[in-house]
């Protein structure tokens, strides 16, 4: 499948330095590739001015990432954060789902994968031995699919044994593809998190597009589960469209039927929001997508979002019915207030110090 | 590209009949009016003799600059005209294009749709990056690529009547970008839409945005919106002036695409309007009731008057239950 995406590749003259670079060549026989300066950007910035320019999500452009690796994730002014640390292997990513913000978040085209990411990583996991009294919750999972491209790049070979080793870390693999692979050859369990993107059957068959069914996803949740993984879900952007009711349940009765609760994490539950320029990027690139139609309104960070009944009704439902499911799910917000926990989830973590508590208790519990 | 020496070319006096007065491949006018000139040139004089390329084809000349200046004499009734004339074996060499560019952003402000003509004329000529680079800046427009795409598709694919509006600068090419973006056949429903509300800037980009949600939303075509009865009866109401109606339509279109938090908003108005609140005190949802936060204000003038209100205020029955509208089943 991700061999079947790439039609071309870029590399940047440095980047061939590091074995990764080699490797995903060799992986990719017959894909023409093509040798760039270092000081090459690699295409012209993207411009949404006009018509949807080519994003290039056929091309995958390895280049040496010069920035740190691991960074904690933004936040949002004024809502509760879960403190996840990311862990930066690539930008952008090859499933196209109509609402992903990193449409507006990068201006270059191309899948821009880090040949010097071992490097890299192996400075991550220095800091996290630095810091023994620390837990960190790392996520390759923000700025692309964790295991879309994991068949051509390998991530997972020499991710899983640096994390599987530290005891005050996890490494979180998020995905809505099927690509487990790779995590099932190797030998390591301890400290990884699989965990998969759900939606309703409408939103991840309309909008998500070039991702997994529900049905392939949750079987692979599954096979990941049955073979000693720990799991996680996230149902991010949760998106009202008509019927979300009956169709969220739909997706509960998969999990119902394929999933066994005590081993997931957590669960977390957001809403469509973004960054007002992304509505534009997307009317033009998904000129067909219901993800726009809601009730959007500016919140207190800048970001449009639902208006604030539409997403405690949206998380109030899920939370029941995922109670029902399971008591003790792990359930939390993304980037909620306060005042939004309280009415949707019946408490609170209060700030975002709370909910790093909380989830990093989450991660004691289940990796004792 | 270098371009010619005008300068060192006396001008020669030519009839308009020998012209050949249309807009040829160097013009970048569009949208003017001659009054302007015409006086001008009655109190000045013609300072700046129109520049005219020697055809070769049918001897008539075609111009290279000053072609509404050209318009202007002719009109005044000028049997001669003082003119430049160049000559070139071969084909007309782009130079010319820029002699006109360049004269015409010496003395004036291109509108949008002569930007455009500038730039895809030149685009015949030069390559798209140096366009980007060099000419979008000289023009006043930021270096990107979309930003050419886009006037070029104002020239290209916008219909006459709505480019005569972006070149009046009463439809912002942003805008006309939103329309072309539409289907050919909805284009002059909307544009028809914005012409007869009258409605500015800022309403058009709303306007446009709450159609183009609702054609999504109610999976309706732009036609039937704009049929809905409400819209109808505002258009048709002789009690209200074109800023009214303006208004009234933008917050009939509001209320269909918000329909949630309209009736938060109308709750909330309500229920304030029932507290009965004494005079001087306001109290203010939050916007888009996102923070949790009401603001309640208060003018005075003395300590006094303060301590009487807030006496009236305490004393309102169903104060304690104001909140958010959804609480108490609204919203």
């Amino acid at each position: 499948m991700t061999r079947s995406w790439i039609k071309r590749v870029r590399v940047d003259a440095g980047a061939l330095d590091h074995p990764l670079a080699r490797r995903v060549l060799d992986r990719l026989p017959g894909i023409p590739a093509e040798r760039e300066r270092d000081s090459a950007p690699g295409g012209m910035p993207l411009d949404f001015r006009g018509p949807a320019p080519d994003m290039e999500k056929d091309v995958l452009h390895l280049l040496s990432y010069r920035g740190g690796f691991l960074k904690p994730c933004p936040g949002t002014r004024r809502h509760i954060c879960c403190g996840y640390q990311i862990l930066n292997i690539a930008a952008n990513c090859p499933l196209d789902c109509s609402y992903c913000i990193l449409q507006a978040y990068f201006n270059t085209p191309g899948l821009r994968v880090f040949a010097n990411i071992e490097e890299g990583a192996a400075r991550v996991v220095a800091a996290v031995d630095a810091a023994p009294e620390k837990t960190f919750r790392v996520g390759t999972g923000e700025f692309t699919d964790s295991l879309a491209l994991d068949p051509v790049v390998g991530w997972s070979d020499f991710l899983l044994p640096l994390f599987s080793k530290r005891k005050n870390a996890v490494l979180e693999l998020k995905t809505k593809t099927t690509h487990i692979q790779r995590l099932l050859a190797s030998p390591y369990r301890d400290r990884i998190i699989v965990s998969w993107s759900l939606n309703s059957p409408f939103i991840a068959s309309r909008e998500e597009h070039r991702a997994a069914s529900l049905e392939k996803r949750l079987a692979a949740a599954r096979r990941c589960q049955s073979e000693g993984f720990v799991v996680g879900f996230h149902f991010d952007p949760l998106i009202p469209h008509p019927g979300w009711k009956d169709a969220y349940l739909r997706t509960l009765d998969l999990m119902d039927r394929l999933i066994r609760p005590q081993g997931v994490i957590w669960i977390s539950l957001g809403s469509f929001r973004f960054m007002p320029p992304l509505r534009e990027i997307i009317r033009k690139r998904h000129p067909g997508t219901c993800v726009l139609d809601g009730e959007f309104v500016t919140g207190l960070d800048g970001k449009m979002r639902y208006f604030k009944p539409i997403r405690m009704e949206l998380y109030g439902f899920m939370r029941e019915m995922l109670e029902q499911w399971h008591p003790d799910a792990g359930l939390y917000l993304c980037m909620e207030s306060d005042d939004v926990w309280q009415g949707s989830m019946g408490w609170s973590p209060g700030d975002s110090a709370g909910l790093r508590r909380f989830l990093d208790g989450r991660v004691a519990d289940i990796f004792q | 590209m270098s371009l010619p020496d005008i300068s060192r070319i006396p001008p020669r006096t030519v009839g308009p009949e020998e012209i050949r007065l249309v807009p040829g491949p160097y013009c970048m006018s569009f949208g003017f009016d001659l009054g302007g000139l015409m006086a001008a040139i009655r109190s000045a004089g013609l300072v700046n003799p129109p520049v005219l390329l020697e055809s070769g084809d049918d001897d008539l000349l075609i111009p290279v600059t000053g072609y509404r200046r050209l318009l202007a004499c002719r009109d005044m009734g000028w049997k001669e005209i003082p003119c430049r004339i160049v000559r070139t074996p071969g084909p007309p060499p782009p130079e010319y294009l820029l002699l006109n560019l360049h004269d015409n952003l010496a003395t004036r402000r291109l509108n949008p749709l002569e930007k455009a003509m500038a730039l895809v004329r030149l685009s015949a000529y030069l390559p798209g990056a140096e366009i980007i680079e060099k000419f979008l800046p000289l023009l006043g427009l930021p270096p990107r690529q979309g930003v050419l795409r886009l006037y070029r598709a104002v020239l290209e694919e916008l219909d006459p009547e709505t480019q005569e509006w972006v070149a009046a600068g009463r439809i912002p090419v942003p805008v006309a970008g939103r329309i072309l973006e539409m289907s050919p056949d909805e284009r002059p429903v909307i544009f028809n839409a914005i012409k007869n509300l009258n409605l500015n800037i800022n309403y058009q980009k709303q306007f446009i945005d709450y159609i183009m949600d609702l054609k999504s939303i109610e999976s309706r075509s732009i036609p039937e919106l704009l049929a809905h009865p409400r819209l109808e009866e505002i258009s048709g109401n002789p009690r209200l002036n074109p800023p009214q109606k303006a208004r009234a339509v933008l917050r009939a279109l509001r209320e269909r695409r918000f329909p949630r938090l309209s009736l938060a908003e109308r709750d909330f108005r309500k229920t304030i309007l029932r507290l009965g609140l004494p005079r001087g005190v306001r109290i203010e949802a939050p916007p888009f009731f996102e923070s949790p936060d009401y603001r309640l204000e208060v003018v005075f003038r003395e300590g006094g008057d303060l301590k009487e209100t807030l006496r009236r205020l305490l004393q309102i029955p169903g104060l304690e239950n104001l909140g958010d509208p959804w609480r108490s089943g609204g919203g």
